[in-house]
């Protein structure tokens, strides 16, 4: 039969329409890809249509939604980096989504995928209240902790609360960072089918802020030639010495402030929340700042303005300043 | 035969062979015993440490007819030979820093479609990636997102900061670390054996240190000194090719410095003027001296050495017998004086005055001083911790007193006012720092500024910050004065150093011709 299944329609649990929305790409396409699962994967060919937003006007996106599935219950539209949904449209346009989203096709999905979107504007309260806005925002917390740990499943291995710490702390939230690392992290442990914190410090790598923190650890326990060794590395690694003064002194503020907060008497999962950063490496942050007294962290903060300034002023070689702050530091 | 360096001949031609990158080189295998290959690798570290090795052993790997082990490239079958030789169609490495337009790029998409044509993979290795144009990275990018199914990717790059992160998150990263001087010793053991070569006991490791952790330096510092030596390597000769024989005379130079040996630090610059040698050469050289003597005084001169044989024992001693402070303080003094030479019209002037500033309070200084802050730091005043800078302003206004028409100001005042104002505002200290107060009576006291330090007089006419310093002078004289800020009357610079000159020598200034 020509038609098998056309008369179907689309499937109650699927909207008419919606609108991806939010950062988080790599669930954007997970999300995807599971609509598109809901077409068998022979029919795909046929049902399945990838429009540019950039390109595409309204009106070839509502032309392409009219058209009827072929063999297949419903088909799929999707629109990438579409552009309706914020700042202002052209009127001809709006007009015409509008008539859509009043009147869809009954057999479609049509999926918008948009970075950005404004939620007052009134095509998008229109597409929300006939249809599914859903968001995509990076993951947090134990969320994200979950989201590992599933991979890692996926991948055939697991990794220790203390892995899984660092990982988070090393990588970030970033899921296609993770992905990625975790693809790795699985490799370099086969086959063994548990990884732990050293697997993780082995071969994942280590983003600038952290490689600063560890400089700053050292210094903070009085290891120069080990800090010392880190500024090296990072030297060597076409680092920016300007670059390498401003996430010292970043970090030294960010310390600075954890030991103002605790002064004035905040609880620690104050100060953690306080300081505006991933909960791990907020938490690694204020440990570590119990190794500092305030006055050590101003005159760390004088130092290195002085640094800056020797360096701005061309005296001797950056990277024999950034040598001589790490020793002074560590004097502190 | 042609004589083929040594980097290239002992270059790793498997897995195994390959030093201090287990964690690469692991994951790598792995990979191929899974079969679980990515599409794109980038291999970050510094050079030398295998990045181009590793991904030609890679392609090897894929590629090979009858790996050993499932894995490891043979290098005898068709296919790992014309690799090893850069014949192979399907193995093409790129060099971004001369191949960095779009064209290049655009043509290798162009050539990713087709399928290879004696191995299972095309692995196109992308070496310097950073130095690609941004449009030529548009264009991998496109390619990178959907890969044909036979291509890898194998970028390297000593900076991966300057890869776009769309291109870095497309690519398994592998970040090679630098090598451990063990590691090289042992290396460049391993072909002094091969070689039949004679090296004294301490020669490697001095070729490795030069490597900053980098196999391929240490093997082409190696090759420098067979040649230059034959093969026996001698202490002497290597120090002399690797540039670190050291000049002795320099050496000196810091001694006296050290022990604050005026005299004859500064009959040594007269020496240099006389024989017309760069002065700001011979500074930077001491200041190298110096900063090597810093890394060997906190522990960390595995690094880099300055000097071989004698000379390393002379540092060793030189490190123990003065305190890191000295040491610091003299590499700050000189390294504001580099910067000085340079600016001026007077190299001389500058580089004997940086003499007398750092020798000033360690010699024939009456009555216990315990630490030589005052002294050294008078000068060095700016970059320094802050105890020191306090010791520094009060020298200066108590010697301020004899000047011009200016009234007194009680010694200590100033000291002070300073230590009270960090006390209470830390910036506004750290502005006021730089002036001094250079009159003071009834109504009002005076704080000049260099000229060079506008920005910081700017600040203190600011009404909160003066009305502190305002607050703070009452409090300490018990009565209230009105601050003013303004700059040093003269040019600064001659007046300062003929004041840095009667300091030391207690000389009368009789008249000053400008």
């Amino acid at each position: 039969m020509l038609f098998a299944g056309r008369d179907d329609g689309r499937p109650a649990n699927l909207p008419p329409f919606c609108l991806f929305t939010g950062t988080e790409k790599l669930l954007i396409e997970e999300a995807l890809a599971e609509m598109e699962e809901t077409i068998p994967a022979e029919l795909r060919d046929f049902n399945v249509e990838v429009l540019d937003g950039r390109q595409a006007s309204a009106a070839r996106v509502v032309e392409a939604a009219r058209q009827m599935p072929v063999f297949a219950s419903h088909r799929l539209v999707i629109v990438k980096d579409a552009p309706y949904f914020k700042g202002t449209l052209a009127a001809e346009e709006e007009k015409t989504l509008t008539a859509y989203f009043q009147n869809p096709a009954p057999d479609t999905v049509l999926i918008f995928v948009a970075n950005e979107i404004d939620r007052r504007k009134a095509l998008v309260k229109l597409l929300a209240s006939r249809g599914e806005v859903r968001e995509f925002k990076p993951l947090t917390g134990k969320e994200l902790d979950r989201w590992v740990e599933k991979r890692a499943e996926k991948k055939g291995f697991s990794l220790t609360a203390g892995a899984l710490r660092e990982l988070i702390l090393r990588v970030g939230s970033d899921l296609t960072a993770l992905e990625a690392e975790l693809e790795k992290l699985s490799l370099y442990v086969h086959p063994r089918t548990t990884a732990d914190e050293d697997d993780v410090r082995a071969v994942v790598s280590r983003t600038l802020e952290g490689r600063i923190f560890d400089l700053i650890d050292a210094v903070a326990a009085g290891k120069t030639a080990l800090a010392l060794e880190l500024l090296r590395d990072l030297l060597l690694t076409g680092e920016a010495p300007v670059k390498i003064h401003y996430m010292l002194a970043r970090q030294v503020r960010i310390l600075l402030k954890a030991v103002l907060l605790r002064e004035k008497g905040l609880p620690e999962n104050e100060i953690i929340s306080a300081l505006d950063m991933h909960p791990y490496a907020a938490r690694k942050t204020v440990q570590q700042s119990r190794r500092f007294q305030r006055q050590q962290l101003l005159k760390a903060m004088l130092l290195l303005f002085r640094i800056d300034q020797a360096i701005k002023l061309g005296e001797g070689e950056p990277a024999w300043q950034l040598e001589k702050a790490v020793v002074r530091l560590s004097q502190l | 035969m042609a004589y083929t360096a040594l980097y290239r001949e002992w270059r790793p031609q498997n897995f195994a062979s390959i030093v201090g990158q287990e964690h690469v080189t692991r994951t790598l295998i792995n990979a191929i015993r899974t079969g679980r290959i990515a599409h794109a690798y980038i291999f970050c570290g510094p050079r030398g440490t295998g990045k181009t090795s590793t991904a030609k052993v890679m392609a090897k790997a894929l590629n090979c007819q009858a790996p050993v082990d499932g894995v490891e490239p043979c290098n005898q079958c068709a296919n790992c030979r014309s690799i090893n030789e850069g014949l192979s169609y399907d193995v093409l490495e790129i060099d971004a820093a001369s191949n960095r337009g779009i064209d290049e790029i655009r043509d290798l998409r162009e050539k990713v479609k087709y399928a290879p044509a004696d191995g299972r993979y095309k692995v196109y290795i992308i070496d310097e990636v950073h130095m690609l144009t941004t449009e030529a990275f548009n264009a991998l990018l496109k390619t990178l997102e959907e890969p044909p199914p036979h291509v890898i990717f194998i970028l390297a790059t000593t900076e991966p900061q300057k890869v776009p992160v769309t291109i870095l998150s497309r690519c398994q990263r592998f970040d090679f670390r630098r090598i451990s001087l063990a590691d090289i010793v042992s290396r460049l053991e391993e072909v002094v054996r091969e070689k039949g070569i004679e090296a004294e006991p301490g020669v490697l490791a001095m070729i490795a240190r030069r490597a900053e952790g980098g196999l391929r330096d240490a093997l082409s510092l190696l090759d420098q000194c067979l040649a230059f030596c034959g093969n026996e390597l001698k202490k002497e000769d290597v120090a002399a090719v690797l540039g670190i024989a050291g000049d002795e005379s320099l050496l000196t130079f810091m001694k006296m410095l050290l022990a604050g040996d005026a005299p004859g630090a500064l009959r040594w610059v007269d020496t240099i003027f006389a024989h017309g040698r760069d002065a700001r050469q011979c500074l930077r050289d001491t200041i190298y001296f110096l900063r090597n003597l810093m890394l060997e005084k906190v522990g960390a001169a595995d690094v880099e050495q300055p000097a071989a044989g004698e000379m390393e024992e002379e540092f060793a001693r030189l490190a123990a017998e003065y305190s890191l402070e000295r040491i610091l303080s003299l590499l700050e003094l000189l390294m504001r004086a580099e910067r000085e030479i340079r600016q001026t019209d007077r190299p001389r002037l500058v580089f004997e005055l940086a003499v007398i500033q750092a020798c000033r309070g360690i010699k024939g200084q009456p009555g216990p001083q315990p630490r030589r802050p005052s002294e050294d730091e008078k000068c060095a005043g700016r970059g320094e911790k802050e105890g020191r800078r306090t010791a520094a302003g009060e020298k200066s206004s108590g010697e301020k007193v004899t000047r011009g028409r200016e009234k007194a100001v009680p010694p200590r005042l100033w000291e002070q006012i300073l230590a009270e104002v960090r006390k209470r505002d830390v910036p506004t200290y750290a502005f006021l720092v730089e002036g001094q107060m250079i009159e003071m009576d009834e109504e009002r006291a005076r704080i000049a500024f260099k000229a060079s330090k506008s920005f910081h007089r700017q600040q203190l006419e600011d009404p909160r910050r003066r009305q502190l310093v305002e607050e703070v002078i009452a409090g300490l004289i018990g009565k209230r004065v009105r601050v003013e800020v303004c700059s040093f009357p003269e040019k600064g610079t001659a007046a300062e150093m003929v004041e840095k000159v009667k300091e030391v020598f207690g000389a009368l200034v009789e008249e000053v011709n400008d």
